[in-house]
């Protein structure tokens, strides 16, 4: 639960998170853009149209309509995930999220095969960030990108690599060994699956799928198995690191730390160069981020959040957040300040009670706070 | 607080089990109360939640009220008003404004 310190590892909640001693929709302020994929054969005049409904969101700075190999995308900079995502289907248009790969690459050795692979695949059209970072006998990749895994391999291969790509699911039904063993097995049959690895969980189990796989393809195949299987995101990260763009100069990092200095919590941030460049790295959680790169934009430095490329792995024991849900933004409140509460009465959490609002008012404030497990 | 929809259902959390250890565990998404309940439960206890919790009614009527979801704070005055609204979460939920908010208006 994002409210009282859990880790969250979608870009929003994080950055909430950030804001306490803490995807659903996110701001991106300061931040890179955003790319979604709008579904369907939209018209250059439907994507036209689109940009205008996303421009007129609040909290939204630019919108780009475009098509990148082939695909239609909006990049969006402001405001995001799933505020625009509801805003869209309003208007009868489907976005999602550009796609987040993990490959393993064997027989990278050395600093220049890192570059030379990063370099590769990031001249693939379609593809917009590519994190390497060293691992056991080669180096492990993530890649941002709207193609799918088959293309990204075409062109690693292209370039005399070879990469193996795994993705981490959720599978959501019995816990049962027998149920589990069913499922492993349907799974190991789905087309370009080369391995499964499977971890028991309560409710359900986590798995590792090896090769080229089409996502809906294994989710039909867990579903005839009796089971929903959702992407999870990698293991949640203590801190979160920032590529600082905007410096050259020799006293730029000095005066960098001086513009975010007031910024609450920013007495835990580190400034160190690194092989991508200048690195911020957060370690108190109680930081407020939108301050802080407001703070630093002010100075004149755009913060860019780096993503960590790690070896996927089932043993980890760290939390691991799914994506946002989808269709379950509502955009229009009926509470408004100076008018009265919507009343409510509700069951209280021992399910032997109820609590009324309009009981409570009049005796004292009364703090609302919304949220969930997740 | 108001315990509504999972905002990353089937993220993976630790839950607690019944001989009262932890273990990982697959958070669903939740239509009723029991399930509601369940989860609620289960976040109270393994954060040790003091604070008075309830759920949404199934047909999600208060999260819609008060276009929650995922996460939103409020504070309703001693006249029964909203006397202060955050943005929607969870870009919007920022515990400190909030608690600047009290600070300045509540004794």
């Amino acid at each position: 639960m994002g409210i009282l310190g859990r880790p969250a590892s979608c870009a929003g909640c994080a950055m909430a998170l950030l804001a306490l001693p803490a995807l659903a929709g996110s701001a991106q302020t300061g931040a890179r853009p955003a790319t979604y994929i709008v579904a369907g054969s939209p018209t250059d005049g439907d994507l036209d149209r689109l940009a205008g409904i996303l421009r007129a969101l609040e909290g939204v700075e630019q919108v780009e309509p475009g098509r990148a190999a082939g695909t239609p995308t909006v990049r969006v900079r402001g405001t995001g995930g799933t505020i625009l995502l509801e805003a869209a289907r309003r208007a009868g248009f489907t976005l999602r999220p550009i796609s987040v790969r993990t490959f393993v690459a064997a027989r990278v050795r050395t600093r220049e095969d890192l570059s030379r692979l990063k370099g590769v695949l990031s001249s693939t059209e379609g593809v917009e960030q590519v994190d390497v970072a060293p691992a056991a006998g080669g180096a492990v990749l993530r890649v941002r990108a709207i193609p799918g895994s088959e293309v990204l391999l075409r062109a690693a291969s292209s370039g005399g690599f070879v990469l193996d790509a795994v993705a981490s699911f959720v599978a959501t039904g019995s816990d049962a060994q027998a149920d589990l063993s069913a499922l492993k097995t349907r799974l190991g049959r789905t087309p370009g699956v080369v391995r499964v690895d499977l971890r028991p969980l309560v409710g359900g189990a986590s798995l590792l799928v090896h090769g080229p796989v089409q996502e809906e393809m294994l989710a039909a195949a867990a579903g005839e198995a009796g089971y929903r299987l959702t992407p999870v995101g990698d293991p949640v990260a203590g801190g979160r690191r920032f590529q600082v763009q905007g410096t050259g100069r020799a006293d730029d990092i000095p005066r960098l730390q001086a513009a975010i200095r007031d910024v609450p919590g920013a007495k835990g941030i580190q400034v160190t160069q690194e092989a991508d460049g200048t690195v911020l790295e957060v370690r108190d959680r109680a930081l407020d981020r939108d301050r802080l790169l407001s703070a630093a934009r002010a100075a004149g430095f755009d913060l860019r959040p780096l993503e960590a490329a790690a070896t996927p792995t089932l043993e980890e024991e760290a939390e691991r957040n799914t994506p946002a849900a989808s269709n379950e933004r509502v955009l229009e409140t009926q509470a408004r300040p100076g008018q009265t509460a919507p009343d409510f009465t509700l069951i209280t959490k021992d399910g032997r009670g109820t609590i009324t609002l309009s009981t409570l008012a009049g005796k004292r404030p009364v703090v609302l706070i919304f949220a969930s497990y997740t | 607080m108001v315990y509504i929809r999972e905002a990353h259902p089937d993220s993976i959390l630790y839950v607690a089990r019944e001989d009262g250890t932890r273990a990982l565990g697959v958070v669903a998404q939740t239509s009723t109360a029991v399930e509601r309940l369940k989860n609620l439960q289960q976040c109270a206890a393994l954060l040790q939640l003091t604070m008075p919790a309830v759920i949404d009614r199934d047909d999600n009527a208060v999260n819609r009220a008060y276009a929650a979801w995922p996460d939103r704070l409020y504070v309703v005055g001693m006249d029964g008003r909203i006397a202060y609204m955050g943005r929607p979460g969870p870009a919007g939920f920022k515990v400190t404004e909030l608690e600047s908010w009290l600070m300045a208006n509540v004794r």
